[in-house]
């Protein structure tokens, strides 16, 4: 017993938070990606918007998750909403990067044999652009998914559900089966989540991107942060 | 908010200390983790097999929630400063090393046979070939190991770690809220010059020949 022993004399209850912080990290990317992705479809051709844009959501992915938690909770008070609001500020970088990146990589003869063949660039968008920079999308949308997994469990000294009220009540109390109860939970969403998104981008790698697609180079880090000297 | 800046001011000698303990517990980690990732990182390129499973192992524990790590090294590691930057140095290994051997790996074979053929020895083509093309994403990945050692120290607080967390956390405990800003800035503040810094750090180190490859055209 011993390690798993809370885990198991608490495992609905466990269950039920790992639920709970499951949706405030879906909730937080979600809100993340439906500003993002647009934007980044708006901005990918005007260098200049698209540099200041990186540059703003690159800062605010650099503050400590507890500051930006602590300096949030001043203007919106404890709870779970100051905890969305963070993931999402936090979701924006690696969706919005990963979307540039994403249209970006599309060969540009496939473009213009879109447009020769008569689509507009509406049809091309869709058709064309979007389906063939999905699969980087898609990691943007991984990389921000377990960073606001791992984000969520800090929520909790700002007053937010989640398994990180299991990890910090079994660190106030010095119970290793209790901080392993939170722990364990969240490393493992934060594991299957990544391996689930891994697998998405895959398929959509396969299925809409037959032969010679430029393929998104190896990151050379989970997240394709701006600047890695791959790009 | 006119009545949260005089209270930042009123902290500003614990902010100082805090400050100082913050740079130096992020400073001795990422040393550490440089000291350790970076050979560890190359022999990894030598040794491609055992490479795949290292990789997806750190891989692995960069997935885990940092609150989690850090929680579960408070029972086997105890409370205080010699425990927090235990915990921060190993994790500082991670992105080094990964971006090491991503980076090292990266050169291209036909690179690195021109320069044997022309006479290098194995040790000098890694010297002055391999790392000083390898090197931007060697520092991406000490520049991303800071960024988030200088959050992972915030969070370290709560094992006895010391720096800003401590005033954040108190701040948060009483709800003061001059003492969490007070905390919260400098620690954000902190996080984003080094990200400046280091970035531009990566770029100067950047090799004349890679920079003017870089300007010339993406996709090249």
């Amino acid at each position: 017993m011993g390690i798993l022993s809370y885990l198991a004399e608490n495992f609905s209850m466990v269950l039920e938070t790992a639920g709970v912080h499951a949706g405030l990290s879906i909730e937080g990317t979600l809100f993340g990606a439906l500003v993002a992705i647009p934007f980044g479809l708006w901005t990918y051709r005007r260098p200049g918007v698209r540099r200041v844009a990186a540059a703003v959501a690159e800062t605010i992915q650099t503050i400590p998750s507890l500051a930006l938690l602590a300096i949030l909770m001043i203007w919106f008070g404890m709870g779970d909403t100051t905890l969305v609001i963070a993931l999402f500020l936090y979701a924006l970088m690696p969706m919005l990067h990963n979307t540039v990146e994403g249209l970006l990589s599309v060969d540009p003869a496939l473009v213009d044999t879109s447009r020769a063949l008569g689509m507009s660039s509406r049809q091309t968008m869709w058709r064309v652009q979007i389906p063939l920079a999905a699969p980087i999308i898609l990691t943007g949308l991984r990389v921000a998914l377990v960073t606001s997994i791992g984000i969520a469990t800090v929520g909790v000294f700002i007053g937010a559900d989640g398994l990180g009220s299991i990890i910090y009540g079994g660190m106030q109390v010095q119970s290793a089966p209790q901080i392993f109860a939170g722990a364990l939970p969240a490393a493992l969403m934060a594991i299957v989540f990544d391996g689930a998104l891994a697998f998405l981008s895959g398929r959509t790698k396969r299925r809409r991107a037959p032969g010679r697609v430029p393929q998104p180079r190896l990151a050379a880090t989970q997240e394709t942060v701006k600047g890695d000297g791959l790009d | 908010m006119s009545g949260i800046w005089p209270d930042i001011v009123a902290h500003l000698p614990l902010v100082w200390q805090d400050l100082g303990q913050h740079i130096e517990i992020v400073l001795i980690s990422v040393a550490f983790g440089c000291l350790v990732a970076i050979p560890v990182g190359i022999y990894l390129t030598r040794h491609v097999r055992a490479a795949e499973i290292v990789i997806t192992i750190t891989g692995l524990i960069q997935t885990v929630p940092s609150l989690a790590l850090l929680a579960l090294a408070l029972p086997v590691l105890g409370v205080g400063l010699v425990p927090s930057i235990t915990a921060l140095a190993l994790y500082a290994l991670l992105p080094i090393l990964r971006n090491t051997y991503v980076g090292v790996r990266g050169v291209p074979a036909e690179t690195v046979d021109c320069a044997k053929a022309m006479g290098m020895s194995g040790m000098q083509a890694l010297l002055r070939v391999e790392l000083p093309m390898a090197i931007p994403v060697i520092v991406a990945g000490v520049r991303l190991s800071t960024i988030y050692l200088i959050s992972w120290a915030v969070l370290a607080a709560l094992i006895g770690g010391g720096g800003l967390g401590v005033l954040i956390l108190e701040g948060l405990a009483t709800y003061d809220f001059g003492l969490v800003l007070a905390g919260a800035v400098p620690a954000a503040v902190l996080a984003i010059v080094a990200g400046l810094l280091l970035g531009w750090l990566q770029r100067i180190l950047t090799p004349v020949g890679i920079r003017e490859l870089a300007a010339g055209g993406r996709g090249a």
